[in-house]
């Protein structure tokens, strides 16, 4: 096991990786993403209180559970790379981040056109909201940090503590719906209670979280092995990779 | 097809929405290969460099014999 994790962990080796992964989760996640959405669009029944208005949820609900769960593995990844110094974590906390704030920012606006219809306005400060906004500014706080640096050891260390210190804003995103009275509704789906959601309106939003955590895992990937070549671009491995065959990946 | 664009009235918000979502993945997928591409290139050089060090080294040596 160990061994297999060091493995792993050895750039050159996670690179190889990546790239025959990356493809594979891509296109296997656009072709879950484009039954979902039909499922979604098409053969999920009208909300007997929201009418059409509901279908909202195919894409809201999964790019806020990404929003939250791409900063978790961020907040993780980072941890591990300062307490071990492993490198390959701090790279991919750096390529998570990108991807976790464009999340956020369509959870955000798929929320706000979600509001106007159903709550009468686009935002209200209300603390789901506010908490989902605060998430986007710690992922901005954590890329720009990271850019200040020249140093990539130090753009590491600096941001993993960022990323560290922001996981306190997880779980009061979470439980806001619950802590403050909010104009959010609480959750639909509980892991361990029947989800109070209908059997076809519920399978296409399964499939599309799935299937949206299998597109940020490609693209994750995709970003990881370009972090890992800033890192490793005076190595040996790089150097035969490129010096070969120059300009192929 | 007229009534399914048109969503029970909603169509501004749940195309929006759905619009939203399909850009963020396109601009997820062009940004990651812009950054790969990216780094390539810049490996690429830092190898041309290297190898190029190596071989004026070599000739030196050459000459020195």
């Amino acid at each position: 096991m160990w061994n297999w994790f060091h493995k792993l962990a050895s750039p050159p080796h996670f690179y190889r990786l990546a790239g025959i992964f990356s493809p594979w989760l891509l296109w296997s996640s656009l072709i879950l993403i484009a039954i979902g959405t039909y499922g979604g669009l098409v053969l999920a029944p009208a909300d007997y209180q929201q009418g059409e208005g509901f279908r909202i949820i195919y894409v809201h609900v999964p790019s806020s559970y990404l929003s939250t769960m791409i900063y978790a593995l961020m907040a993780i990844t980072s941890g591990i790379g300062l307490i071990w110094r492993i490198k390959l974590a701090h790279a991919v906390a750096a390529s998570a981040a990108p991807i976790g704030a464009s999340f956020t920012v369509v959870s955000l606006l798929t929320g706000m056109l979600w509001g106007k219809p159903m709550w009468g306005t686009y935002w209200e400060w209300d603390p789901r909201l506010t908490s989902e906004l605060i998430l986007l500014f710690i992922y901005f706080g954590y890329m720009s940090l990271r850019a200040s640096f020249e140093d990539i050891g130090k753009a590491d260390r600096a941001g993993g503590l960022l990323a560290v210190v922001g996981v306190v804003n997880l779980p009061i995103i979470h439980y806001s719906v619950i802590w403050w009275s909010s104009l959010h509704q609480g959750p639909s789906i509980k892991k361990l209670d029947a989800p109070s959601i209908s059997g076809d309106m519920l399978w296409p939003l399964l499939l599309l979280i799935a299937a949206s955590t299998l597109f940020f895992g490609a693209i994750l990937l995709y970003r990881a092995r370009a972090e890992v070549l800033d890192r490793e671009h005076n190595s040996r491995w790089v150097q035969d990779l490129l010096g070969e065959r120059p300009g192929a990946g | 097809m007229q009534e399914f664009l048109a969503m029970g009235g909603y169509a501004q918000f749940v195309w929006g929405a759905f619009g939203v979502w399909f850009v963020c993945m396109i601009f997820n997928i062009i940004a990651a290969r812009r950054r790969f591409r990216f780094s390539v290139e810049r490996a690429t050089m830092a190898t041309m460099r290297q190898q190029h060090r190596m071989s004026r080294k070599m000739k030196q040596n050459e000459a020195r014999k």
